[in-house]
């Protein structure tokens, strides 16, 4: 009983060592790998915001909007985020971004270049909020944006023209980010 | 057992591959820019110093004009407005308020005017404004147009008041 039981221990030991040659077997192999890193860019905004006035009567409507985003440029290509009203105030018979009554400034953009001056939001054209240059990137430094995301503030004004009657408006404005 | 390890191996990578343009896919954003127009109301006074002087000198009224400009809004569905003179009493034996001085105004084209009001000492209306008046954008202009009776009762002197204008809205 104790040989059969033997027996079968070496049995057992004999198929351990007919794996291990198995399991030590090396392979070795060379995978190559590609990435395509296209032009590309994000951005986010706050899905809404009020513009509020001060305590001076008629004084103007305003608010500041963040934008963030990511973005990366070619060695060759730019890029650029817009704004444009994507229609005009609701309900109508209140402020129309067409007569040039809503408008905005750029903080200083920690990364690209801020617009200047005051801008002019309305539904026909796109305006300039932040261009690009080539090789942009976000996040790290050492050429890309310090922060990911990179982020600039845009301060928005709407003139508070006494000829607007009371009530509760709105605008809805689009964001493009572009990238090449 | 080696075709099966390198399928594999390309798999995730594929993956991995896929996945960065993927993350990138954002392209625009929107956000609501909201705004509450209120009722509101402003009002400058042009002239400084209004002199009422005569034309009759035989006790003929004292007449002189001070010049407003307003600005106004109110709300579209039962609002109002309302321009207020208040007129401090005149010091000594002279003219008073209530008994000699009144006027009447001109409104700029809006609102309600008033004639022959007699002056008050605690407010009365130069202009009333009815539900979603506005103004021009750079104010409407109105105008006080003074009376004041010259009575044989007054003693010889200059007599002066400080007259006080309020705008409100609502």
């Amino acid at each position: 009983m104790s040989l059969s039981l033997a027996h079968c221990s070496c049995v057992g030991l004999l198929a351990f060592a007919f794996q291990s040659p198995v399991l030590a077997d090396s392979l070795t192999v060379t995978q190559s790998i590609n990435v395509t890193l296209s032009p590309n860019g994000k951005l986010t905004v706050p899905s809404s915001i009020t513009l509020l006035n001060g305590a001076l009567a008629f004084s103007a409507f305003t608010a500041a909007l963040p934008v963030l985003f990511r973005a990366r440029t070619s060695e060759s290509g730019v890029g650029s985020i817009t704004v444009q009203a994507t229609s005009d105030f609701s309900p109508a018979g209140g402020p129309s971004v067409n007569t040039g009554i809503l408008t905005y400034t750029c903080a200083a953009a920690l990364y690209g270049t801020a617009c200047s001056g005051t801008q002019t939001i309305d539904t026909t054209s796109q305006r300039p909020v932040v261009n690009l240059p080539s090789n942009a990137c976000t996040g790290g430094g050492r050429g890309c944006s310090p922060s990911d995301p990179a982020s600039i503030d845009l301060q928005f004004r709407l003139e508070n023209d006494v000829s607007i009657p009371t009530g509760t408006y709105s605008v809805q404005l689009t964001f493009t980010v572009s990238c090449t | 057992m080696r075709v099966l390890k390198n399928t594999l191996l390309a798999g995730a990578l594929t993956l991995a591959v896929i996945a960065v343009p993927a993350m990138a896919q954002q392209k625009t954003g929107t956000t609501i820019l909201g705004v509450t127009v209120l009722a509101e109301s402003s009002l400058t006074v042009t002239d400084a110093n209004t002199t009422l002087a005569k034309t009759d000198t035989l006790f003929g009224d004292f007449t002189g004009t001070t010049n407003l400009k307003y600005r106004i809004r109110t709300t579209a569905s039962g609002g109002s407005g309302s321009i207020v003179a208040q007129v401090n009493e005149f010091t000594g034996n002279g003219p008073k308020v209530a008994a000699d001085l009144s006027y009447s105004s001109t409104t700029g084209g809006l609102g309600t005017a008033v004639t022959n009001q007699a002056a008050s000492t605690t407010g009365a209306n130069v202009i009333s404004f009815g539900p979603n008046a506005r103004s021009a954008k750079a104010g409407n202009d109105a105008a006080v147009n003074w009376r004041l009776g010259d009575d044989p009762q007054f003693e010889t002197g200059s007599y002066s008041s400080t007259v006080t204008f309020t705008v409100s809205a609502t």
